[in-house]
């Protein structure tokens, strides 16, 4: 008699697949419960097909008594972990499944022990025209219960995922359709049960895990089912070696076995390398997409940030503007009525209230202008100095700004001189507004710390740059000062407070903010307290 | 007749202050503290109902609107589009600066800078200009 027959290569087939799929899913993630609960499926799927290829193929009713009740040991699991498996799957475990499941892997077990030590599970076999064949004992029907609760809540669980993953999640959702094909295809492999009572048809079930085996491969390659592609290269290596092996072994002579064992191990390392480079790529894939979910993230993450930041930005701009008009609101106000009271508008002022009258003044414009200091760092720091760029021809900047603050030197007694080269020298690039108020401050920080003497202005060309030197004969600093002179707002010592208490430094703070956005810089030298200063700013001829 | 000086401010002793440095330069004065009263009287100016001023300083901040706005309405309409306006503000944000030169405002000047007789002066000044 033929091993292989009509009636007996279906259940070896589906065996040997079953065998294929489940090792190649356990080993693919060894950690992983979806993959070790599919996997347990698979095996005892196989133990379940490959008994009744055995028993399909014995003559021997001994043997078959035997044959039936070992094909059943694995049966009895197949729902219990077609359950644990779908539990797996949904992650989210409602304590009710879990005690089934409990339930139901005791009731395996008891199962399991009537069947090996009692005829109740499982009493004896039919003669069917393809072989033996289980019959069905008296506590089957229970089994069947248990077999029905399992996968009616399969079911249940499954329908109500694919509602729950929809919209949610669209992997989620394929995976769950797929399992649930699959798992209908399973679930009509239980009509075998049919022939355990007697009706003589050939167990189809075998047609329909077939098909469950298909949708799970396409549900694997297509929707990264168990998170692997791989799977189905395996499988197809698998496939073709063991039909290399199968042809190999069964030659009809002596050369035609070497050669097929040799097309066998060469195709084995062939399919290595193929698996290998597979899984290479996969892994490449992988890696590609959570770098590029990674940077997605990021940029969601600065973008976010950066818009909070410009938001914060405006509402600081507009803090400051209102601030800088409630500020000066009233001492506007102070401002006008005190001139108007000094210019005799409300009545002739009285010799002895005009000294304090003309205090009060000073004081208020010395308020009005610390106001406006304070104004330009902050409107300065906010990047309301927006630079327009122009070209400026460098010794007319200057001379109008000697110009204007000549009445100021004037006022001192201090001569302000000017010395330039006698070529006309080149054009640079800067912001009109802001270098003039930069190279102002400066200059007008030398008449502001010498009493006596006064402040020459030296520009010359050095290399590529402009310098120009700020050379007064005033009170001096000592290193400790010009340390500290653009850091931040400094009173430069007890003698510069003495001499100008006006001064608070703020201007060069604002020269220095200004020359540094132009690439050039400012600094100053002193050989001392009483030795006069020289302050140096440097500007590149193309900035 | 007297020149007409239209002051839109709405911070009382600056108004009193401007109302009586404008009066003592023989100049006549009316204020309007709010935009709203603004818009009122622009309505007004160019419905005929009043006589049209001869010079408007215009405050940036109001309780309601903005002088740009204001300004803007102004320059809108036909009867009023070409009064001589100065903003007289404390606010100096660049860019209403820049809308201001955008609108012909003549003159952007920070009331810290000028006082009262400083300020009649420009005005007399520009009010002589527009006599020629």
């Amino acid at each position: 008699m033929d091993v292989f027959t009509l009636y007996t290569i279906p259940p070896f087939l589906s065996s040997i697949l079953f065998l294929i799929l489940g090792g190649f899913i356990y080993l693919n993630n060894r950690k992983s419960n979806v993959n070790i609960t599919f996997a347990l499926i698979c095996f005892v799927t196989f133990w379940w097909q490959f008994s009744w290829f055995i028993l399909f193929n014995i003559q021997n009713e001994v043997l078959a008594n035997y044959l039936v009740k070992i094909g059943h040991i694995g049966i009895i699991f197949i729902p219990i972990f077609c359950f644990h498996f779908i539990l797996s799957f949904l992650r989210e475990i409602s304590k009710l499944d879990r005690y089934l499941l409990y339930f139901s892997y005791l009731m395996g077990l008891i199962f399991e022990v009537v069947l090996l030590t009692t005829n109740y599970l499982i009493d004896g076999f039919y003669k069917y025209f393809w072989g033996f064949y289980p019959k069905a004992g008296i506590v089957h029907p229970l089994y069947l219960l248990l077999l029905t609760i399992l996968v009616s809540r399969i079911f249940y669980l499954l329908f109500s995922n694919l509602g729950k993953t929809k919209k949610v999640s669209p992997v989620e959702y394929f995976q769950t359709k797929y399992i649930l094909f699959a798992s209908i295809f399973y679930g009509f492999a239980s009509t075998d049960f049919i022939v355990n009572y007697g009706v003589e048809f050939y167990p189809l079930g075998f047609l329909f895990i077939l098909l469950f085996l298909g949708i799970t491969a396409y549900a694997i390659v297509k929707h990264y089912l168990f998170g692997i592609k791989v799977i189905l290269t395996e499988l197809l290596v698998g496939l073709v070696a063991l039909i290399l092996l199968v042809q190999a072994l069964t030659a009809q002579t002596f050369w035609l076995k070497i050669f097929g064992s040799f097309l066998f191990l060469l195709f084995l390392a062939i399919g290595y390398f193929l698996i290998k480079s597979v899984l290479k790529e996969i892994e490449y894939r992988e890696e590609l997409r959570v770098a590029k979910e990674n940077i997605e993230k990021a940029y969601e993450v600065e973008k976010k940030a950066h818009e909070e930041l410009k938001k914060l930005d405006k509402v600081k701009d507009q803090f400051t503007l209102i601030t800088q008009h409630h500020l000066r609101t009233p001492l506007s106000a102070m401002k006008g009525y005190l001139s108007m009271m000094l210019e005799g508008t409300y009545g002739k002022i009285s010799e002895k209230l005009e000294k304090p009258l003309l205090n009060f003044k000073v004081s208020t414009e010395r308020l009005i202008k610390l106001v406006n200091e304070f104004l330009d760092i902050s409107q300065f720091q906010m990047g309301k100095g927006v630079f327009h760029l122009q070209d400026i021809q460098i010794e007319d900047l200057l001379s109008e700004i000697i110009q204007e603050l000549n009445p100021e030197a004037d006022k001192k007694g201090l001569y302000l001189k000017l010395e330039e080269p006698k070529e006309p020298l080149p054009k640079i690039k800067a912001d009109l507004g802001k270098l003039k108020a930069a190279i102002f401050n400066v200059i007008d920080n030398g008449i502001k710390y010498t009493p006596k003497g006064g402040v020459t202005i030296k520009l010359q060309i050095l290399d590529s740059r402009f310098q120009i030197q700020v050379k007064d004969t005033g009170i001096g600093m000592e290193k400790e000062e010009i340390e500290t002179l653009f850091v931040k707002f400094f009173e430069r010592g007890e003698e510069a407070e003495r001499i100008h208490t006006t001064g608070r430094g703020i201007g060069l703070f604002i020269a220095d903010q200004i020359i540094k956005a132009h690439q050039g810089r400012v600094w100053a030298e002193s050989k001392g307290k009483g030795k006069g200063s020289t302050f140096y700013i440097e500007l590149p001829i193309n900035s | 007749m007297k020149k007409k000086i239209w002051l839109i401010e709405d911070d009382r002793p600056l108004i009193e202050m401007y109302e009586e440095a404008l009066k003592l330069a023989n100049l006549e004065v009316e204020t309007t503290t709010t935009g709203y009263e603004s818009m009122e009287k622009l309505e007004k100016i160019k419905e005929g109902k009043e006589r049209k001023p001869d010079l408007v300083l215009l405050d940036l901040l109001l309780p309601d609107i903005n002088g740009i706005e204001i300004l803007q309405e102004i320059r809108k309409h036909k009867e009023t589009k070409d009064l001589p306006v100065f903003i007289l503000s404390n606010y100096t944000a660049p860019e209403m600066k820049e809308m201001g030169v955008e609108l012909e405002a003549e003159k952007f000047l920070l009331k810290t800078d000028y006082t009262p007789s400083q300020l009649v002066e420009l005005i007399k000044e520009r009010l002589e200009k527009g006599k020629k």
